[in-house]
C-alpha cells in the first residue's frame, strides 16, 4: 500500500515532466523560433566543417613539409658527418706537420748555431736544399689526403711567402735550379730522376695556385714600370699631363696571366722575352713613324710624340667636332681624306640591321679618319686580314689607328673608338679613354658586344658554352695588342669565342668592376631583406664607383639584359648571373681562397642577379648622361649608349631569323 | 691494415659547361633527369653508398661549374680527390678538345701523389642525341694514348651506362687507395740531423 502511492507519484511526476517537455516544445514550435535556431546551428556547423577541412589540408601540407625537411636534414647530416671526418683527418695531419715543423725549426736553429763566418756558400746551399726537400715532402703528403683543403690553403698561404723570400734572398740557389728546367710544371711526371727539380716544381705550383698575381710577377712588372717611368717623366713634364697616363702609354704590353696552369711557364718565358720585346717594339713602330716625322730620333721622343699626337687629336676633335676634315695636325703633310664611308655602310648591311634586334646594331660608327701612308713595315689589313706589303700606300685612321689597303677602305665596318695604348693587365680604367666626359668602356668590350648582339642573340647557351682556351687567349691578345685596329670580328665564325674574350678580359682585370674597396660593401647590401633598401644602397654604392667601372658595369648589364630576354638563348637571368658572376662581379680581391671563395661565389651571383633585375632605365641613365655635360665632345658618345626598355618588347616578338654566315670565312684563328 | 675501415672516396666531375655533369651525378645518385638548362654555381656534392665486392664504399661526388675553368675556385675542391671523371659531350667537338686541358689543370691544382697513375675516367655523354660528332673510336684512341684511361659512353637522360661508369670510378679509386695505404705516411726519412753533423766538423777543421 505504502509503495503504491509512491510508485504512483513517481509515474505522475514523470508524466508531468513529459507534459512540460511537450508543452515547451509546443511553445517553441508555436513561436517558430526553432527554424531560425536550427538554421543558425546548421550554418555554424557548416562553418566548423569548412574550418576543419582547411585545417586538415594545412596539417597535411605541414606534414609534407616536415617530411621534406627531415630528408633534407638527413642529407645534410650526412654531409656534415663526412665533412667532420675530413676535418678530423686534416687536423691530425696538421698536428703531425706542426710537429715536423717544430722539429725542422729546431734543426734549423742548430744549423744556424753551427754556421760560422768561414762556411762556404756551397755548404749553405746543401743545407738549404735538404731542408727544402723535406719541406716539400710535407706538403705533398698533406695534399694527397681526403680533404677539401681549405685549411691547407691557409697553411700554404702562410708558409709560402717565407719560402719565396728565402729564395729571393739567396737568389743564386733558386735561380740556378730554375734555369736548369724552364718547364718546371712538366716535372712531376718524372720526378724520381730529378729530385731537385721536384722541389722547385712543387713550390712554384703552389705559389701560382694560390696567388698568381703575387710575388715575382708583380716584381717584374714593377721594374718595367719604373724603367718607363724614368724614360717618360721628362716628357710628362713637358706635356703637363698626368704622369700616370704616360706610364701606361709607355709600358710595354706584357703577357696575360689568366690561366694559373700556364703561369709559371709563361713567366719564365716572358721574363726572357720582355727586354727583347721592349727594345724591338718601339723601334719598329718608330721606323714606321719615321715615314711621317723624320726629325724624331729616340724612342723616348717616339712615345711622347705618339702620345702627343693622340692628345692633340682628341683635343682637336673636342674643339672642332663638326669639322672632322681638319683633324690632321698642321705639321703633317699627308692628304686628309673625308670621313670615308657613309654611315649606312659602316654598321651592318641593311638587311641585317632590320632583323637584328640589337640596339647596338643601330650604333653609328664614328667615321674613320683615314690618312694615306706609305707602309715600311708589313702590317695586317684590318678588313681583309691580308698583309700590306712594303712600300705600298695604305690608309691609317688617325683616331684608332686602324690600317687597311686602299681598296679595303670602303668595306671597313668596325667602329672607330679611341685607341688607348693598353697594358694587358690592370684595372678597367687602364683600358678606357681618359677623357671623363666620354663614355669610358674598354674598346675591346664594345667591339665584342656589338658582334655578339648582331649574331649571338639566337645562340643557345651563349656565354655558357666553353671554347678552346688557347683560341680565346690568342684573339684577346690580338685585339688588345693590335696596332692596326684588328677589330673586325665577323671573321670569327664561333660566337662563343667572342663571348670567351669578353669573359676572359673581365676576369683578367686586376680588380673586379666593383673595385676591391667597395666589393665587401656590395656583398653586405645583398644580404638586406627588402628589395627597396637594396636598390637604394646599391644606387649609393654605384655612384661611388670610378667612372670607367660604372660605365663598363652599366654597359655590360644592359647587354646581358638583352641576352636574357632572348628566348632562343635559353639564358635567363638566373643562368647568366651564374655564368657571368665571376666575370662581372668578380671577387673581393685576387687573393681570396679556401672557404671565402665559396661564399663570395654565391654572393656574386646574387648581386649580379639583382643588378640584372633592376630596370634597364636605371642603367642606361649612366651611359646617356655622358652626353649632357659635355657639349664640346659630342662626336662619338650617344652612339654607344645603347639600350632601352622599348627594345625589349621588340626582341620577344622577333621571329627567329637565320643570319647569313659572315662573308669571309676563310680565316681561322688557329 | 685499413681494409675494414669505412672508405670515403672523393670523386670530382670535370668538363666543359653544358656537357651534363650535373645530370650525370643526379642520374647516378637520385636516378632522376631534368630537362632544365641550368648552370651550376661553384660546386656541390652528393654522396652515395656503394657495395664494391665485399666493401661498403661511400662515394662523395663533387659536381663543378664548367665555366669556372682556371679560376682559383678549383684548388679548394680538387685537393684530396681519389678519382677524377672527365665528361665530354659526344655532340660537341670542343668539349672533346678541352679534355686534355681539364686533365692537366686537375693534376696541377690537385697535386696528387704519383700523377702519372692517378685514376681518371672519361665519359662521353648524350649518346641519345642524333647529331653525334665524336666517334667512339676517336675518343677511345685518345684515352688509350693517355695511359689507358677507361672510356664510357653514357646517356644521363636515359640512364644508359651511368651506373657502370661510376662503378669503375669507385673500383679504380679503391685500387689506388690500397696502393697509397701501403706506403708509409712519410716515406722520406729525416736527414737533417745527419747534415747538421758535417758542417760542425768542417767548422772545427777550418
Amino acid at each position: 500500500m505504502e509503495t503504491n502511492p509512491a510508485v504512483n507519484f513517481k509515474a505522475r511526476l514523470q508524466r508531468l515532466i513529459a507534459y512540460q517537455d511537450v508543452f515547451a516544445r509546443n511553445n517553441i514550435l508555436a513561436q517558430r523560433s526553432c527554424d531560425q535556431e536550427f538554421s543558425a546551428f546548421l550554418k555554424f556547423h557548416n562553418d566548423l566543417r569548412r574550418k576543419y577541412a582547411d585545417l586538415r589540408a594545412y596539417s597535411e601540407q605541414m606534414d609534407r613539409y616536415v617530411e621534406q625537411y627531415r630528408t633534407d636534414l638527413a642529407r645534410k647530416d650526412k654531409k656534415i658527418q663526412s665533412q667532420s671526418s675530413q676535418i678530423l683527418r686534416l687536423t691530425q695531419h696538421n698536428k703531425r706537420s706542426n710537429e715536423r715543423l717544430n722539429e725542422l725549426q729546431r734543426c734549423l736553429d742548430q744549423i744556424k748555431g753551427t754556421i760560422t763566418g768561414q762556411n762556404t756558400f756551397d755548404q749553405l746551399r746543401d743545407i738549404l736544399r735538404d731542408s727544402a726537400m723535406s719541406d716539400s715532402e710535407t706538403t705533398t703528403d698533406l695534399s694527397d689526403k681526403n680533404c677539401t683543403g681549405e685549411e691547407l690553403d691557409f697553411d700554404n698561404m702562410n708558409n709560402l711567402p717565407k719560402v719565396v723570400s728565402q729564395s729571393t734572398g739567396l737568389g743564386g740557389v733558386k735561380r740556378s735550379s730554375n734555369s736548369g728546367d724552364p718547364m718546371d710544371l712538366k716535372r712531376p711526371k718524372h720526378d724520381e730522376s730529378y729530385p731537385m727539380g721536384r722541389i722547385v716544381a712543387t713550390t712554384t705550383t703552389t705559389v701560382d695556385m694560390n696567388d698568381l698575381n703575387n710575388g715575382p710577377v708583380v716584381i717584374t712588372s714593377e721594374i718595367h714600370h719604373e724603367e718607363h717611368h724614368r724614360a717618360t717623366t721628362n716628357i710628362a713634364d713637358q706635356l703637363g699631363a698626368s704622369p700616370y697616363s704616360n706610364i701606361t702609354v709607355g709600358r710595354p704590353q706584357t703577357d696575360q696571366y689568366a690561366s694559373p696552369m700556364r703561369a709559371p711557364a709563361r713567366h719564365s718565358l716572358s721574363a726572357q722575352q720582355r727586354p727583347k720585346q721592349k727594345v724591338r717594339k718601339p723601334s719598329r713602330q718608330w721606323l714606321e713613324n719615321k715615314s711621317e716625322e723624320s726629325e724624331l730620333s729616340t724612342d723616348d721622343i717616339f712615345w711622347s710624340k705618339h702620345d702627343e699626337d693622340q692628345q692633340q687629336q682628341q683635343i682637336q676633335q673636342a674643339l672642332y667636332p663638326t669639322l672632322p676634315k681638319i683633324t690632321s695636325p698642321p705639321s703633317q703633310q699627308q692628304k686628309t681624306l673625308t670621313p670615308s664611308t657613309p654611315i649606312q655602310h659602316t654598321a651592318t648591311p641593311p638587311s641585317l640591321m632590320k632583323s637584328s634586334p640589337s640596339s647596338i646594331g643601330t650604333l653609328r660608327a664614328r667615321a674613320h679618319n683615314f690618312i694615306s701612308r706609305n707602309i715600311l713595315i708589313p702590317e695586317t689589313c684590318c678588313v681583309c686580314l691580308k698583309r700590306i706589303h712594303f712600300g705600298k700606300l695604305a690608309y691609317r685612321c688617325q683616331a684608332c689607328s686602324a690600317l687597311c689597303h686602299t681598296g679595303c677602305k670602303e668595306n671597313c665596318a668596325t667602329l672607330c673608338l679611341p685607341n688607348v695604348k693598353t697594358p694587358s693587365r690592370g684595372a678597367v680604367s687602364k683600358f678606357t679613354s681618359r677623357e671623363s666626359n666620354q663614355l669610358q668602356v674598354p674598346a675591346i668590350l664594345v667591339h665584342c658586344v656589338k658582334e655578339i648582339e648582331q649574331r649571338g642573340l639566337q645562340e643557345v647557351g651563349i656565354y655558357r658554352l666553353n671554347v678552346v682556351e688557347g683560341q680565346v687567349k690568342e684573339l684577346k691578345d690580338r685585339i688588345l695588342k693590335s696596332r692596326t685596329g684588328l677589330f673586325d670580328l665577323s671573321h670569327y665564325n664561333d660566337i662563343h669565342l667572342i663571348c670567351g674574350v669578353v669573359k676572359d678580359f673581365l676576369r683578367s682585370l686586376s680588380e673586379s668592376l666593383l673595385t676591391n674597396a667597395l666589393w665587401k660593401s656590395f656583398a653586405n647590401v645583398i644580404e638586406e631583406e627588402s628589395d627597396f633598401v637594396k636598390q637604394q644602397n646599391f644606387d649609393a654604392l654605384i655612384q661611388q664607383l670610378p667612372k670607367p667601372n660604372r660605365d663598363t658595369l652599366a654597359f655590360m648589364i644592359l647587354h646581358l639584359q638583352r641576352v636574357a630576354v632572348s628566348p632562343l638563348c635559353r639564358m635567363p637571368i638566373l643562368n647568366l648571373s651564374r655564368t657571368m658572376g665571376p666575370a662581372i662581379i668578380g671577387y673581393s680581391s685576387k687573393h681570396v681562397s679556401g672557404i671565402d671563395i665559396v661564399g663570395e661565389t654565391y654572393k656574386q651571383t646574387k648581386i649580379l642577379e639583382f643588378f640584372l633585375k633592376m630596370p634597364s632605365d636605371y642603367w642606361s641613365k649612366f651611359l646617356i648622361e655622358n652626353d649632357n655635360p659635355a657639349p664640346s665632345a659630342p662626336v662619338n658618345k650617344q652612339q654607344i649608349s645603347t639600350p632601352t626598355l622599348t627594345r625589349l618588347q621588340h626582341y620577344q616578338n622577333t621571329p627567329p631569323t637565320n643570319y647569313p654566315a659572315p662573308a669571309n670565312t676563310f680565316f681561322s684563328p688557329l | 691494415m685499413a681494409s675494414r675501415k669505412k672508405v670515403l672516396l672523393k670523386v670530382i666531375i670535370l668538363g666543359d659547361s653544358g656537357v651534363g655533369k650535373t645530370s650525370l651525378m643526379n642520374q647516378f645518385v637520385n636516378r632522376k633527369f631534368s630537362n632544365q638548362y641550368k648552370a651550376t654555381i661553384g660546386a656541390d656534392f652528393l654522396t652515395k653508398e656503394l657495395q664494391i665486392d665485399d666493401r661498403l664504399v661511400t662515394m662523395q661526388i663533387w659536381d663543378t661549374a664548367g665555366q669556372e675553368r682556371f679560376q682559383s675556385l678549383g684548388v679548394a675542391f680538387y685537393r684530396g680527390a681519389d678519382c677524377c671523371v672527365l665528361v665530354m659531350d659526344v655532340t660537341s667537338p670542343t668539349s672533346f678538345k678541352s679534355l686534355e686541358s681539364w686533365k692537366d689543370e686537375f693534376l696541377i691544382q690537385a697535386g696528387p701523389r704519383d700523377p702519372e697513375n692517378f685514376p681518371f675516367v672519361v665519359i662521353g655523354n648524350k649518346i641519345d642525341l642524333e647529331n653525334r660528332m665524336i666517334q667512339a673510336r676517336k675518343a677511345q684512341a685518345w684515352c688509350q694514348e693517355k695511359n689507358n684511361i677507361p672510356y664510357f659512353e653514357t646517356s644521363a637522360k636515359e640512364g644508359v651506362n651511368v651506373e657502370k661508369a661510376f662503378e669503375t670510378v669507385a673500383r679504380n679509386a679503391l685500387a689506388r687507395e690500397k696502393e697509397i695505404d701501403q706506403q708509409a705516411d712519410f716515406p722520406m726519412p729525416i736527414r737533417i740531423p745527419q747534415q747538421e753533423e758535417q758542417p760542425k766538423k768542417d767548422g772545427c777543421s777550418c
